[in-house]
């Protein structure tokens, strides 16, 4: 019976596709323990820049243009959006655009220009069918970005924050991206990089690690710092390099919750594949039933006129 | 053993990797002014790292050679932190 065949055939291909689902939340299931490797590996040298910048704030009188920009009314902003290079990742990419377009439209509505920078292959694809400005696009390493990702990027955005608004220099710099909560759980946020808001140590803070027993007091009072070879000099040094670990910050938890969204959109489509499988088993031996019932029916009948005309 | 009274702390990071840690009694790290030797209780000091190479003698074993390229390195409390872009086992000269 054709329906049946039909059956059969639907059967088989929503099987190797529950495999296929299979196999990439296997995969992706994997790349999560490297993603989370890589960012912990990355941790201590964004640390040490961390704690230089907090010793460079407490002693010198920063006035450095990326504290502080000098054109106060240049109404060009700078968004970096991060988005995956592949998709089979749910709502990841989508989310990550849904927020862009919202900050693009509330910038807008301030009076202001954005400019916008993508990062990853689904984003800039999507900008590029709809024949949108985009000022610069990376993609490739989406789910293991480089530190010379990083380097490329950071060094982009500067160079744009840097120039001045007659040049088409940009007075801010946010970046879209996901955070990633935990396996289950991922978030869009929307940071301003630059300029950069050092985030100092609050007082509830310092009691915290007081309770758990960490340094407490004096200890947190940055020690008087030499500068070598001056003061300057250091923070032209260290402050890129920040920009650029923040960066690659972002970068790394985007990765590890673009790994973790495949891995959660696959295994839902796996789910979704077997419960398919199963209900066309269903109506498969429905069928089977059906057309064995009806065979029955036509051999009774016959036999019963049969024995009638005798 | 460690000993306390003659060794700081050294932690050598490059960018997508801790390097190298642990105590050491000497440290020499290629300032840009040129090398700079580090004993401890050194002035806290942050300085510009330039390309080169950076020699730890840890308390236990021979030295250690590193080539760096461009970061910073941090000195407080007996602790010394070196952050460079770049790092590579280096050789011995």
């Amino acid at each position: 019976m054709a329906s049946q065949l039909a059956f059969k055939s639907r059967i088989e291909s929503t099987q190797s596709l529950a495999k296929i689902f299979k196999a990439q939340e296997m995969i992706a299931a994997s790349h999560i323990a490297k993603a989370r490797s890589v960012a912990l590996d990355a941790k201590p040298y964004s640390d040490a820049i961390d704690d230089a910048m907090m010793s460079l704030v407490a002693h010198t009188k920063i006035s450095h243009p990326i504290f502080e920009k000098k054109e106060k009314n240049n109404p060009n902003v700078a968004v970096m959006a991060i988005t995956a290079d592949r998709g089979m990742a749910g709502a990841y990419t989508s989310s990550i655009i849904r927020e862009t377009e919202g900050l693009l439209s509330r910038l807008d509505q301030d009076g202001k220009k954005p400019e916008l920078y993508v990062f990853g292959r689904r984003g800039v694809s999507y900008y590029k069918y709809r024949n949108r400005d985009v000022e610069q696009t990376w993609e490739g390493d989406s789910d293991k970005p480089g530190v010379e990702v990083a380097e490329k990027i950071s060094k982009a955005l500067l160079d744009a924050y840097m120039k001045p608004a007659a040049k088409g220099g940009v007075s801010e710099l946010y970046i879209v991206f996901t955070e990633f909560i935990n396996m289950v759980v991922q978030k869009v946020r929307i940071l301003r990089m630059l300029p950069v808001e050092l985030v100092e140590h609050s007082d509830a803070e310092q009691e915290a690690d007081a309770a758990l027993g960490e340094t407490v007091g004096q200890d947190k009072i940055p020690p008087l710092y030499t500068f070598e070879p001056s003061a300057e000099e250091v923070l032209d040094a260290v402050l890129p390099r920040y920009v650029q670990s923040r960066i690659h910050e972002c970068l790394l938890t985007s990765a590890a919750s673009e790994t973790a969204s495949r891995q959660n959109a696959m295994h839902t489509a796996t789910d979704n594949a077997n419960d398919l499988i199963d209900e066309l088993t269903r109506k498969l031996n429905a069928s089977r039933q059906a057309s064995i019932t009806q065979e029955l029916t036509e051999i009774i009948s016959s036999a019963d006129a049969l024995s009638k005309e005798e | 053993m460690s000993d306390s009274s003659t060794s700081f702390k050294v932690n050598l990071v490059a960018a997508d990797r801790p390097v190298w840690s642990g105590e050491a009694t000497y440290a020499v790290i290629p300032a840009q002014s040129g090398g700079m030797g580090i004993l401890i209780n050194h002035e806290p000091i942050l300085t510009v790292v330039a390309k080169g190479e950076v020699r730890v003698k840890p308390t236990q074993g021979d030295d250690v050679y590193f080539e760096v390229n461009d970061g910073f390195a941090a000195f407080d409390s007996n602790k010394l932190t070196i952050a460079v872009e770049q790092c590579t086992k280096g050789e011995a000269k």
